[in-house]
């Protein structure tokens, strides 16, 4: 048996930036057909984003458009004349899934709810992205990957030091929960489809699933039992000192300890200096926080005059949880992703051979592939709107003129 | 991974051993405590475990025994998935590895999580999540610019989007199975599911050899961008602007309107150049009102601001709670309040069916129930721990 997991599916995806798009990534990369409709002329808005090859912006040259969007093919359209809205219901007609991430009460004055598009296709899922979601007192207010963050509470809670700004985690952190909460939940919807015979709407708000995973988890408990709750406190995190980043000679190591055996782990891998030998220091992690700073002074010296890889070897012989903080170069040369094939070449057009991170995950019957590039702005308006439309070139001409795509 | 296919009705069960338990049993604080200080054990129902583990079938079956991986083996015959996230050849030590499960049940769906993968030079990596993060270079970009040194989170942040993104594979193998029949096995490697998200700084090394600086809480168009602080101790409101009319709202609502014709901050390329200064005013403004009436002003207008809410203010929140973001369960050591459905959807919801798993709960209902074995049996290796 070959194929691919999600072949067969047919995905329309009507959003920009990241987590629209890396959702329709996930799916495409795994063999679901997924058509980006994009603005006439300007496209999904990180085709100006870059970075660019020799930062020379170019609307199909854009490094974040190019790797959110493998595998898809892109047609332009405006949905909201009354010709873009024929084409965009005929496109739902023929589709499994919708992917949206537009602002809210976007999609309700385009005419396109899930109401409406239902009556097109009762077996659409359509998956509405958001920040706050589709109803509650927040539902109408505009959000971006930053209001997300923050209104999840996992800011202020963890991440920044307690005299700053709480900070933000990552890299468009919060947009990429979004995205890959909304392949899961859409697969659900999918899987039900065949239990139900029909589709349904996928409601996912970004700051919802942040919050239940993140400060749910316990805190929800916690704070519910006896009103207990803390703040972001900078460097230290549940457990004490080597917990956390940590100069090095030429980078930053981190480190997380959380069981005792780990702490005495990490005195071998400091050589066993007579203060670290302490008896009093050989206690649960989360009792030895009392000491932090008492360690962290003992300690940092020892961080600070070797490499990161030097560090990285002997705190992992002495199996203490730990590695180095890697920039973006030492992930792509990392000869441990070489070796298990983490990455993937191909030729993008106007640019030549591309090498990027690849599969998330390895399937080992249907297995992740690049069957196509990101497609450029429109490329597959003759081949979709002609083609599978009928559009004639004649057609398309007029609605490229007209504004329409 | 396993509580989002439970939440969604699937029938999940998490095989234990008190000889070795999950570290978010053992994490305080817990609900048995003062049961556990009567008989000198270790607590094993913590308040992790009341949220991550509803709607689970906790049994226990220590798999390093060979009776234990009998049982267990019997119990993956009507098993459609198997979920496991020991370091690599563990479970093929165990004698249920991939290729021996298959020949029970040659369609099962198999998926193993670690942190760098089942193979390869560092498969024997020891980590946590929160250092996974760092050596697939999120921790990198995580940072205030002007502090120069990447920024520690104070929980594993990434630890829950492993899980999920585990789910996103496992019922991608499920609808192959479900077209096919045909089941496989995933390797799923932490590191690399991690690096997949960080695509920006990717690509500019990949185009121009370089490492993007952190952008701290800005971001690489839009501006003014930032987290800004509001009246009241340590209390904070987000706000982003992106198109030029968002500006203009943000200065008439700042009572500032000739902050728009001011030529540092014209246009979007200006105010980015200019970024400090105009944080400056900002700040000024947003310290005179509280987060929530920086927020409902400046929405009522278009421009995307949120306060950063504390604790308490995202658990007692109105919004959250109408969607059900909190609910309130009953749980055989008192009642609690854990989080709900994460994501809606309309005709099939999901549900807390039943709380947080306690340790072997389902004991009965596997052995007994499921594989149908004889009391005399269940005794016999109770007895020599296998229950454990």
């Amino acid at each position: 048996m070959t194929g691919m997991a999600l072949e067969g599916l047919n995905v329309l995806e009507f959003g920009e930036f990241i987590s629209a798009p890396f959702c329709g990534k996930l799916l495409a990369d795994l063999g679901a057909d997924v058509i980006k409709v994009e603005r006439p002329k300007v496209g999904d808005e990180s085709r100006r984003y870059g970075p660019f090859p020799d930062d020379l912006p170019h609307v199909d040259r854009s490094g974040l458009f190019i790797y959110n969007n493998s595998n898809k093919r892109s047609i332009t359209l405006d949905p909201a004349t009354a010709t873009g809205q024929d084409i965009f219901h005929a496109l739902i007609a023929d589709a499994d899934i919708l992917i949206e991430n537009q602002q809210p009460g976007v999609m309700k004055s385009l005419g396109l709810t899930y109401d409406k598009l239902s009556k097109v296709n009762p077996g659409l899922v359509m998956t509405s992205i958001s920040v706050f979601g589709q109803t509650g007192p927040y539902s109408k207010y505009k959000g971006y990957d930053l209001t997300a963050w923050n209104a999840s509470g996992v800011a202020h809670r963890y991440l920044g030091e307690p005299d700053r700004a709480p900070l933000r985690a990552a890299w468009y952190h919060a947009d990429h929960w979004g995205a890959i909460c909304a392949a899961v939940a859409t697969n659900i919807a999918v899987l039900a489809r065949d239990l139900l015979g029909e589709g349904q709407h996928v409601d996912l708000s970004q700051s919802d699933v942040l919050a239940c995973h993140v400060m749910g988890y316990q805190l929800v408990s916690v704070y519910n039992m006896n009103g207990d709750w803390s703040v972001r406190t900078g460097e230290s995190r549940m457990t004490s000192f080597p917990t956390g980043i940590h100069e090095c000679k030429d980078g930053h190591m981190a480190l997380m300890l959380l069981e005792q055996a780990q702490w005495r782990g990490f005195v071998k891998a400091m050589g066993s200096p007579e203060w670290a030998t302490n008896p009093m220091f050989d206690i649960p992690m989360w009792d030895l926080r009392e000491y932090s700073e008492e360690i962290r002074l003992m300690a940092e010296p020892w961080f600070e005059e070797r490499t990161k890889a030097e560090l990285f070897e002997v705190l992992q012989a002495n199996k203490v949880p730990s590695g180095p903080v890697h920039s973006a170069e030492d992930v792509m040369n990392s000869e441990h992703l070489e070796e298990r094939g983490f990455f993937t070449e191909f030729d993008q057009p106007g640019i030549g051979r591309v090498k990027i991170p690849g599969r998330p995950f390895v399937m080992s019957k249907t297995p992740w592939s690049m069957r196509r590039p990101a497609p450029t702005l429109g490329q597959h308006n003759v081949e979709i709107l002609g083609g599978r439309y009928g559009f004639s070139g004649v057609d398309l001409t007029d609605l490229r003129r007209t504004g329409i795509i | 991974m396993g509580h989002i296919l439970a939440d969604m009705g699937a029938e999940v069960f998490k095989v234990e051993t008190r000889n070795r338990p999950d570290v978010i049993r053992i994490l305080p604080p817990y609900m048995d405590e003062d049961l556990a200080r009567e008989t000198g054990e270790q607590p094993l129902e913590s308040l992790y475990a009341a949220n991550t583990c509803r709607n689970y079938r906790g049994i226990t079956l220590d798999i390093s025994t060979s009776e234990g991986q009998r049982l267990a083996k019997e119990l993956v015959k009507s098993c459609d998935v198997v979920i496991e996230n020991f370091s690599p050849k563990i479970m093929t030590r165990f004698g249920m590895g991939y290729e021996e499960l298959r020949k029970l049940r040659p369609d099962v769906v198999m998926i193993s999580a670690s942190a760098a993968g089942k193979d390869g030079p560092q498969s024997g990596l020891v980590t946590y999540g929160g250092v996974v993060s760092a050596l697939a270079g999120l921790d990198y970009h995580q940072g205030y610019p002007e502090l120069g040194r990447p920024q520690a989170a104070n929980t594993t942040i990434m630890d829950p989007l492993q899980g999920i993104y585990c789910a996103f594979a496992v019922l991608a193998a499920i609808r192959h199975r479900a077209r096919t029949g045909e089941g496989q096995h995933i390797d799923f490697a932490q590191w690399e599911a991690a690096a997949t998200l960080v695509g920006g700084p990717m690509m500019e090394w990949v185009f121009n050899k370089r490492n993007s600086d952190p952008l701290g809480n800005r971001d690489e168009m839009m501006a003014p961008h930032g987290v800004y602080p509001s009246k009241g101790s340590d209390k904070w409101v987000s706000i982003a602007v992106k198109e030029e009319d968002e500006w203009r709202a943000l200065c008439d609502a700042m009572d500032r309107p000739g902050l728009v014709d001011d030529e540092r901050f014209a246009d979007q390329y200006l105010r980015q150049i200019n970024h400090d200064e105009l944080d400056e005013i900002i700040s000024a403004w947003t310290k005179t009102k509280t987060h929530f009436q920086v927020t409902r002003m400046l929405q009522k207008v278009g421009v995307a601001a949120f306060p950063s809410l504390n604790e308490p203010e995202v658990f007692d929140d109105k919004h959250f709670n109408a969607r059900e973001d909190w609910i309130e369960v009953e749980h055989p050591l008192g009642k609690q309040k854990i989080y709900g459905m994460q994501w809606k959807l309309s005709k099939t919801p999901g549900q807390i069916r039943t709380p947080g798993t306690m340790v072997g709960q389902y004991n009965d209902f596997a052995f007994r129930e499921v594989l149908g074995m004889p009391n005399g049996e269940i005794e016999r290796l109770g007895e020599k721990n296998v229950f454990y």
